[in-house]
């Protein structure tokens, strides 16, 4: 007790370079925490992109391509799924609802995803949220748009706009589909998921802007008016995918079997939280790679540390002389330099989580409505709890290095110092 | 969030759209000795699991048993895949108990309910075998986890891939050798 | 015996305890390193209650003559013995702590922890030796014995209750080294050159206040100078080239 006492009324004299250091820890600890942090919000935001979905269906494909396009709206189908299998998939059983999606077209790079009212629904994301119009409502005629929040923000729509649909997926399309104008029927509040960057419009909208089109141009013997086509059948041919939803968990595995095993077309059906989670694992590494970051900072401020307490150390040398003479053993004045050390980064450690917290309740809100993730407040878990000692015990091994420098030196300079 | 990560999945389209990595069931997926999966659905207080393991992992050999040792090895290891909660323990809190058990021996190429007429003693084939299982808990909100024995009733098995769907979400991990356990906080 | 006791200039005091408070008995020690240095003392003696001035010049000796005497080295041969004790004997530990129960020392110049109150300062020993804790203790309370102390050694009352050691002048600073020293009553006072930084008035004033605290205690007050000017006040002046052999180089 008596050593922890000295080590802090030294400490105490050289307060400006103490502070600092204290400082760099604690910075360095609210860069680890805070990274460990946006990490697991990161990695619950991604979980959460979609929730509520059993299977994801589309053409036979890997389950990773498979996700990217239907949920995220990245990469292009290989093949499309025929209507007659999603009406097939639709009546077996075990199967609640489902959702067709049909994408290909966009808008000023958004993507355009063809589906039905059920999808406004059906789609849960963070912890089974359901999407809320900020303004608006699902769409109701023909040529309605529904558009996610980053579509409105960066285009600057309001409800009633006109937008055009261009054909494919291009941010500059040759071909645009001018002769049937979109009205935006609604807006979605921000989810944080691909869908704020999504126009949605309803599957025979799809159909219809295609109805007179062949091989991906206008057949200009063949054009259909946006009046004409409402009299059309616009039941599609064939979807991208489809999200279904089953009565009970129990049947995912085998209605998944089943799917992919459907002899009359080559499908796959995927678990969406399954395939999240392999998606995590490839992009894992960007987040090993900032912790092996944020753990190289803590290293540099307790190098930053030892620096500080080995430059005190010639000037420290009487005091360790004195002590020396007044009964310290050598093991005494080698727990004070390494009190010391473990002082500052039990101080660091300390303001540095103290300081993260504090700062994660006043960024969350911003960082919600700005990037849509959500980042925990929740007290450290047994790993960052293990992680803050293992930070303090290396403080105190690290304050050991001076410490056993001073020893050589308090021994060599016996009860003679004179500096 | 949907900004950045789209960003950072974009380049991996471009990675993981064009070789399709197959994750395919069962009978189309890679027969890979050593792994095994394990498919784990929860819905109110029943639990279905099924089991898919190479022959090579359960009894270290994949042509039909052909002298009585094998014979007694096959028949062993079924006896042990039946009693579920003795390789998949569950935590005692969720008091579990097994409803029904069903374990075979196969080849791969088998669908469910066909019959085995195929097959050829001493052929070299790559043989599976499979488990169901039901499970009733009566505080399922207490399986947290899951610790098997597999690893050590099996000595060829070194990896199980398991999946879960439970009405909190789905998700996928891995058991092996090293670490027999099974975190499922976050979907119970 | 083989004592080379140099006659001293004074009469000795009556109080003076016949039984040595220290004496060195065939003494040699060596530093290790690169540049050898050893000292060979065949025999010295330190009676109770005597005061003594060890004089040399700088680089012969005294440092390692000191650190033997304070047990900070132990001897490569012969025996020092303490109040009886042969500290070579006695483990580290032990060793440090037989050094505070019976020295009280004062170095030439920087004596305190500069971030401590003189009082803070004063009390050091004491935290590491029970034995001068308890005889303080008998007193009165720690920090009333220390400032009693601290007011006998002629500091102002002011400066106690204000100061840090650090803003003390070198007159100053060596009084409150003096207290500390003093404290619990230590059996062997060392001193090595505390006087070198004061002026001639300042050295007599200071060397009177510490032999008053010195008799009142029957300590022994061993000084190293290279001063010949401070021998009267000393019951005993003894040159360290008298009493000792100063070899450089690798030992023989």
């Amino acid at each position: 007790m008596m050593i922890v006492r000295l080590a802090f009324q030294s400490l105490l004299n050289r307060w400006v370079t103490a502070l600092l250091t204290v400082l760099a820890i604690a910075v360095s600890v609210m860069l680890l925490l805070g990274v460990e942090k946006v990490r697991t919000g990161a990695r619950e935001s991604f979980a959460d992109t979609i929730s509520g979905t059993d299977l994801i269906v589309g053409a036979r494909s890997g389950s990773l391509n498979l996700l990217l396009y239907s949920v995220f709206r990245i990469g292009n189908a290989t093949n499309n799924v025929t209507w007659k299998s999603y009406q097939d998939i639709a009546k077996m059983p075990e199967v609640a609802w489902i959702v067709p999606l049909s994408l290909g077209d966009s808008h000023h790079g958004f993507r355009v995803l063809g589906t039905n009212q059920d999808y406004f629904t059906h789609y849960k994301f963070r912890h089974g949220q359901t999407m809320t119009f900020a303004s608006g409502g699902p769409f109701k005629d023909l040529f309605d748009a529904v558009i996610g929040s980053d579509v409105a923000e960066q285009l600057g729509y309001k409800v009633g706009d006109k937008i055009i649909v261009a054909h494919g997926v291009g941010s500059i399309s040759f071909y645009k589909h001018e002769d049937k104008p979109f009205r935006v029927s609604g807006i979605l509040a921000k989810t944080g998921t691909p869908i704020d960057r999504t126009v949605h419009v309803s599957l025979e909208a799809i159909e219809a802007i295609h109805i007179d089109w062949r091989n991906g141009v206008p057949n200009p013997d063949q054009s259909v008016s946006a009046d004409e086509v409402r009299k059309m059948d616009l039941t599609p041919r064939a979807i991208t995918a489809a999200m279904v939803g089953l009565k009970s968990k129990l049947s995912t595995f085998r209605v998944q079997r089943r799917i992919n095993d459907y002899p009359e077309e080559p499908l796959s059906a995927i678990m969406p939280g399954v395939a999240l989670q392999e998606l995590w694992g490839l992009i894992g590494t960007a987040e090993t790679a900032l912790s092996v970051v944020s753990a190289m900072v803590v290293a540099t401020a307790l190098l930053g540390m030892v620096t500080m307490i080995l430059t005190t150390l010639n000037e420290r040398r009487r005091e360790m002389a004195i002590l020396r003479s007044v009964g310290a053993t050598p093991a005494t004045v080698l727990g004070l330099l390494a009190a010391e050390g473990g002082l500052l980064t039990l101080a660091g450690v300390v303001f540095g989580t103290v300081g993260l917290y504090a700062g994660l309740y006043l960024a969350r809100p911003f960082i919600d409505h700005t990037y849509g993730l959500s980042l925990p407040i929740d007290p450290p878990r047994a790993e960052e709890w293990l992680k803050l000692g293992a930070i303090v015990i290396a403080g105190f091994l690290a304050g050991l290095l001076p410490a056993v420098r001073a020893y050589r030196l308090s021994l060599a300079d016996g009860m003679m110092v004179r500096i | 969030m949907a900004k950045a990560t789209i960003s950072a999945l974009a380049s991996l389209a471009i990675l993981v759209a064009l070789p399709v990595l197959a994750e395919e069931h069962r009978q189309l997926g890679p027969h890979v000795h050593g792994q095994g999966t394990l498919d784990i659905a929860v819905e109110g207080n029943k639990i279905e699991m099924e089991l898919v393991a190479p022959g090579m992992d359960i009894v270290g050999f994949e042509h039909v048993a052909t002298n009585d040792a094998q014979k007694a090895a096959v028949e062993n290891a079924k006896a042990k895949l039946a009693d579920v909660l003795n390789v998949f323990k569950l935590p005692a809190a969720a008091n579990c108990k097994t409803e029904t058990a069903n374990v075979e021996s196969r080849k791969e190429t088998h669908q469910p309910g066909e019959k085995d007429d195929d097959d050829k003693p001493g052929e070299p084939e790559h043989s599976e075998f499979h488990a169901t299982y039901t499970i009733t808990c009566e505080s399922p909100e207490n399986v947290t986890g899951m610790e098997t024995a597999y690893f050590t009733d099996f000595s060829g098995g070194q990896l199980l891939n398991v999946n879960v769907t439970t009405s909190k979400g789905q998700t996928q991990a891995q058991m092996t050798r090293e670490k027999p356990t099974l975190d499922l906080t976050g979907v119970m | 015996m083989n004592e080379l006791a140099v006659a001293s200039p004074l009469t000795h005091r009556k109080g003076i305890d016949p039984l040595d408070a220290v004496s060195f008995a065939n003494v040699s020690y060596s530093w290790p390193g690169r540049s050898p240095f050893t000292l060979t003392i065949p025999g010295f003696h330190l009676s109770g209650g005597e005061k003594l001035l060890l004089l040399g010049p700088s680089g012969s000796g005294k440092s390692t003559f000191l650190s033997l005497l304070a047990g900070i080295v132990v001897p490569d041969q012969g025996r020092i013995a303490v109040d009886e004790t042969d500290m070579a004997e006695l483990s580290g530990a032990a060793r440090d702590r037989f050094r505070v129960d019976h020295f009280g020392i004062i170095f030439q110049m920087f004596n305190l922890l500069p971030y401590g109150s003189l009082i803070d300062n004063v009390l050091l020993p004491l935290r590491f030796s029970r034995g001068r804790r308890e005889k303080v203790l008998r007193e009165g309370p720690l920090e009333d014995v220390a400032k009693r102390l601290l007011l006998s050694l002629g500091l102002d009352e002011t400066v106690i209750a204000t100061s840090r050691a650090a803003s003390l002048s070198v007159g100053q600073q060596q009084r409150v080294a003096a207290a500390r020293a003093l404290i619990g009553a230590p059996k062997i006072i060392v001193a090595d050159e505390p006087t070198s930084a004061l002026d001639r008035n300042t050295e007599g004033a200071f060397l009177k206040l510490l032999f008053a605290q010195s008799e009142g205690a029957d300590a022994s007050v061993i000084m190293v100078s290279h001063d010949e000017g401070l021998a009267r006040h000393f019951d005993r002046v003894v040159r360290l080239q008298d009493i000792a052999v100063s070899t450089r180089g690798a030992a023989p």
